[in-house]
């Protein structure tokens, strides 16, 4: 039976058509670039489709991950959080969201980094006039009768609270 | 031989396209061959051949054991045979009958004996369960080991004798 099943074999074997393994020779060479080139590479394709807003919020968001990776010292200096601003101020008028100052998003930006190192911001950002270079933005305690003011200009002060409510007052008052 | 092949693995990994020409040259006309006794036609089994060799250039990262490089091939050409059969259950496999006329013409009468018990065998095989098929048509027509059949078909080697032994059995009872 085995033997018979060998014979079988041999009888119903055809050559092959010549130009076949040419022809798959050339197949295979066309999907070179799809293969993986070495066992220490691998190909990463995302296609990754996100709205104008969200992309703006993710550059933000990866913006203060860098500054807290690299621990960046802000105090006095808000140059990093300023440049950072106009870039995304850049981007988003790009993509067409304008209308988003640059002190604003590095407003936002400092504000995010504040609450990641666990200081309890107070922020202001949404109802102060951003022309008023004297409102305040946000405010956090540093010590004891001890607080800092960040103005919606970007600039920093320590204030004590007596300053502080003082400031405060006087926004009251201008509104 | 062993440092041969684990060369044209290592290659192929690499994506060599001289190694993959090399694959082509060793196993294409087998696995045509192989195509053609699992029932498929002429044109089917040329196209099922180029497309064993496109998926196994694809997922040469998928293979570890250099020494398993041809129960791999096999391996893949059954799954894009069973592939095929898959997405077109309503055609009729060729059968090994339309593989080569088995003719009994101008021969002697221990050849059309011969020739007569081949054509029986013939169909015999071709109405076997595609397990029991498989196994014959791995083992006895394309003389894979029992070892490389058994990988090829992904089961046991114990598991790849038993079915083996049972086809045999049905063949004798057939003939």
């Amino acid at each position: 039976m085995k033997e018979l099943l060998g014979q079988l074999g041999e009888k119903t074997s055809r050559p092959v058509r010549s130009g076949l393994a040419e022809e798959i020779k050339q197949d295979i060479s066309n999907y070179l670039p799809q293969h993986k080139r070495s066992r220490d590479t691998i190909n990463i394709i995302i296609d990754f489709r996100i709205n104008k807003l969200a992309a703006a919020v993710a550059i933000i968001v990866t913006l203060f991950l860098c500054a807290n990776l690299f621990d960046i010292n802000h105090s006095g200096d808000n140059s990093i959080f300023e440049e950072g601003g106009y870039l995304i101020n850049y981007c988003l008028q790009s993509f067409g969201i304008g209308g988003v100052s640059s002190e604003q998003l590095a407003g936002l930006a400092q504000y995010e980094r504040l609450v990641g190192q666990g200081f309890d911001v107070v922020y202001y950002g949404n109802h102060i006039d951003w022309s008023d270079s004297s409102a305040i933005l946000m405010q956090w305690k540093v010590g004891d009768d001890e607080y800092k003011v960040l103005f919606s200009d970007l600039r920093e002060k320590k204030v004590s609270g007596e300053e502080l409510i003082e400031l405060q007052a006087q926004m009251l008052r201008k509104k | 031989m062993e440092k041969k092949r684990d060369s044209l693995v290592a290659r192929l990994k690499a994506g060599n396209r001289g190694a993959a020409a090399e694959l082509v040259d060793l196993y294409y006309e087998q696995i045509y061959l192989l195509m053609l006794r699992l029932g498929h036609r002429h044109h089917e089994s040329e196209d099922l051949t180029q497309e064993s060799f496109i998926q196994a250039w694809q997922h040469i990262g998928q293979l570890r054991n250099s020494e398993a490089l041809k129960s791999w091939i096999y391996r893949i050409a059954v799954n894009v045979s069973k592939q095929y059969w898959k997405k077109h259950k309503e055609q009729r496999a060729a059968g090994l009958e339309d593989i080569e006329q088995l003719g009994c013409d101008g021969l002697g009468r221990d050849e059309v004996e011969f020739s007569e018990q081949l054509v029986l065998l013939r169909d015999a095989v071709s109405g076997l369960p595609v397990k029991f098929r498989s196994a014959i048509i791995l083992h006895y027509m394309q003389h894979l080991t029992i070892a490389e059949a058994a990988e090829t078909e992904g089961v046991m080697v114990g598991t790849f004798k038993s079915r083996l032994s049972r086809a045999l059995k049905k063949l004798r009872k057939e003939l």
